[in-house]
């Protein structure tokens, strides 16, 4: 049960982390590498919002939001709209914009007391297995998020206006889609999710600076595995990643983790090349 | 006459403006500094920025009552400060290196002190500081026993590097002298080892596995797991589930406040020892509210949380107000380590290397860490006596401070013991 509970805690978070990132390379074919960044960038927010300012929480929560979402338009607007169509400027530019960021960030931030708190406190006990209530809630919105992002693109004209962008560019520019609103909504929304995935997860630990690179890592994993843009695969590929890296924690040994999540992503690549979701490799080889 | 009165006028500034310059080559009323370059990693971590912390505050005081008398001459400390950023993610060695060439060739510093922060970096650094004969004083980070071994096995060429800051040889057995009286207290012997998966922890855990089961402790299980984990719990259910009541942890990240958090959620039943990189500033408490209590790790020198030995609350206090914070990282080595460079500099009456390195070997001066004397491998004596060396304190978090319980003779509390164990 203890594997169940806190594989699936796992997975959520893995999730959370990589939502944002899918989200955005699915609409705009845009890779944010600064999701990371955004994502620490959030946390301090917060923080300075609540321990610093001692400004209600939820307030806090939605002003960092805002601003990320805010930021992430402004990127596009101004930096990745220049470079659209060049993939290696778009991943240096905003891999740029990302190690700015937290390396401004580590001149002011140093040191482990920075932490958000809790939106629950306390422990309780599912079928004898303790779990503190942090990681329910981490269970609980990583539900929520998928199914928020399932229904925003599924019933909503922005949505459907997003997937037709992410479906065929040309065909949605013809039906009078404007690409670039597309994609500032995209990153927008990709970066409020990153946000929000950092105000849900951050209270299990600490918030600091160096984390910002292993989220991009772990959203370049959960993504690349899943099918780069398949919202699907990001949800499958986290569970595969969450339960492998418990599983092998809890059997082998702790030390192994890593070395199971990278075997996972060679072996998923080596089978399917463009991921478990994902279909751009199979329609380059068509063209 | 008219001529005569510019020629004069033009005299005259002459004049002012030569005296000027002159004057400007050596300030009126204020002697020459000792420039002290200190070069030190202190944007990655709390540990090198406590150093920092230590010798800005250091020198101000040293500065306050005079300076520092050399041959007669009472002249100033003047501390530049370079970030060398060896403890950030992707930064070489080299990088490090190259600032502090900077400051012996750019600054033209007396004396090298403060860091490097981390062991490869300060032992890469022990060629360049020979080569240009500086002498260089460490004292925060540099854990490994691996630099005294260097510079023991070649006195000759290192004479100028003198280390003062904690040694991991010294830390882990120390923990395992408080396990031992906790034993004796509290019939604790079955532990399980969690730690970073890193070098710098898994040698302490060997060495800790390794010297327990030698000395009568049972090691049930270890996990080494990936650093910038957010989950230990599979680590932490293991400790439970193998009956463990000792908890051994050696954690380099600050990530690892988690593994705390989590050790109180699901109230393992088991005594947590260790270093504690996530939970050792004060202000961690209050992070991640409370649930790293009960911890024991080292913190190591005395005046960061001890008050039995002279001048260490007032090192607190001093520190507390002039950086707002409670005293961290590597800021009590670092403290001690301007007063016994400037006891050093007073002994031998000048900045000549071979007279500083032969004032330095002779040191014999009581800090507010303990009696600070260097080896033959220019590293401080260790011994948990404080008249006869530096000892390891170790502290615990106990309702919301971290209280000084080991060595014995510098305990405040006794050890106390998670209230879900009894």
């Amino acid at each position: 049960m203890e594997v169940f509970l806190y594989g699936l805690a796992r997975s959520f978070t893995l999730a959370l982390m990589a939502v944002g990132f899918s989200f955005a390379y699915g609409v705009s074919r845009l890779p944010n590498f600064a999701h990371g960044a955004f994502y620490i960038l959030a946390g301090f927010i917060t923080w300075i919002f609540v321990q610093s300012l001692g400004l209600n929480y939820a307030l806090s929560i939605i002003i960092s939001l805002a601003l990320l979402a805010a930021i992430g338009a402004a990127m596009y607007r101004f930096i990745l709209i220049r470079v659209r169509g060049m993939e290696v400027s778009e991943i240096i530019a905003s891999y740029a914009l990302g190690v700015a960021i937290l390396e401004a960030l580590r001149s002011r931030f140093v040191g482990t007391g920075f932490s958000t708190p809790s939106f629950i406190e306390g422990t309780i006990k599912v079928a004898g297995v303790p779990i503190d209530l942090q990681r329910i809630v981490i269970i609980c919105g990583g539900v929520v998020v998928v199914g928020f992002i399932w229904a925003f693109t599924h019933y909503t004209k922005v949505g459907l206006s997003l997937r037709g962008i992410a479906q065929d560019e040309r065909a949605a520019l013809m039906l009078g889609i404007d690409s670039d609103r597309a994609a500032t909504i995209a990153l927008a929304i990709g970066s409020a999710l990153a946000a929000l995935a950092a105000v849900i997860i951050l209270p299990v630990g600490s918030i600091t600076v160096n984390e910002g690179y292993g989220v991009l890592i772990n959203a370049l994993a959960v993504c690349v595995i899943g099918g780069l843009g398949s919202w699907t695969g990001t949800v499958m590929a986290a569970f595969i990643l969450g339960f492998a890296g418990i599983l092998t924690a809890t059997y082998i040994g702790s030390m192994w983790e890593a070395v199971v999540v990278v075997v996972a992503i060679i072996l998923v690549l080596l089978f399917k090349p463009s991921g478990l979701f994902g279909r751009q490799k199979e329609f380059e080889e068509r063209v | 006459m008219h001529k005569r009165v510019i020629a004069i006028v033009l005299s005259l500034v002459m004049v002012v403006t030569l005296t000027g310059i002159v004057g400007c080559a050596k300030p009126a009323g204020g002697a020459e500094p000792i420039v002290l370059g200190c070069p030190i990693s202190f944007k990655a971590t709390p540990w090198p920025l406590g150093g920092k912390y230590g010798w800005e505050l250091a020198v101000d005081e040293i500065n306050a009552a005079g300076g520092v008398n050399v041959g007669g001459v009472m002249r100033p400390f003047k501390l530049i400060v370079l970030d060398t950023r060896d403890e950030e993610p992707g930064v070489p060695v080299s990088e490090c290196l190259l600032g502090i060439e900077k400051l012996i060739l750019d600054d033209k510093v007396d004396v090298l002190v403060g860091g490097p922060s981390m062991s490869e970096a300060s032992i890469a650094a022990l060629d360049l500081v020979a080569k240009y004969d500086i002498v260089h004083l460490v004292t925060s980070g540099t854990w490994t026993p691996s630099w005294g071994k260097k510079v023991g096995g070649d006195i000759e060429k290192y004479r100028n590097s003198f280390k003062m800051s904690e040694s991991a040889a010294h830390a882990v057995p120390v923990g395992l002298d408080l396990l031992e009286e906790v034993r004796k207290e509290h019939n604790l012997s079955k532990a399980y080892c969690i730690i970073d998966d890193c070098m710098f922890c898994r040698n302490a855990m060997d060495v800790f596995a390794g010297l327990g089961e030698k000395r009568g402790f049972t090691i049930l299980g270890r996990d080494a797991v990936p650093p910038g984990s957010t989950d230990y719990s599979p680590a932490l259910m293991k400790a439970k589930d193998s009956g463990a009541d000792l908890l051994f942890f050696w954690t380099n990240t600050a990530t690892s406040a988690i593994l705390f958090k989590q050790f109180v959620d699901l109230e393992i039943p088991a005594l947590p020892v260790g270093f504690a990189a996530g939970a050792q500033e004060h202000e961690v408490y209050k992070a991640v509210d409370g649930k790293c209590a009960y911890i024991l790790f080292p913190n190591p020198h005395a005046c960061q949380t001890a008050t039995k030995l002279s001048g260490d609350v007032q090192f607190q206090e001093a520190f507390e107000s002039k950086f707002n914070k409670k005293p961290f990282g590597g800021c009590g080595g670092a403290y001690a380590g301007a007063y016994v460079l400037k006891d050093a500099i007073e002994r031998a009456g000048s900045l000549d290397t071979d007279a500083l390195i032969t004032a330095l070997e002779a040191t014999n001066l009581m800090t507010v860490n303990g009696r600070l004397m260097f080896g033959d491998n220019h590293e401080d004596i260790y011994n948990q006596d404080p008249e006869k060396g530096i000892p390891t304190v170790y502290s615990q978090w106990i309702n919301g401070e971290r209280v000084a319980v080991w060595p014995l003779v510098l305990a405040d509390s006794e050890i106390v013991l998670p209230p879900w164990m009894k």
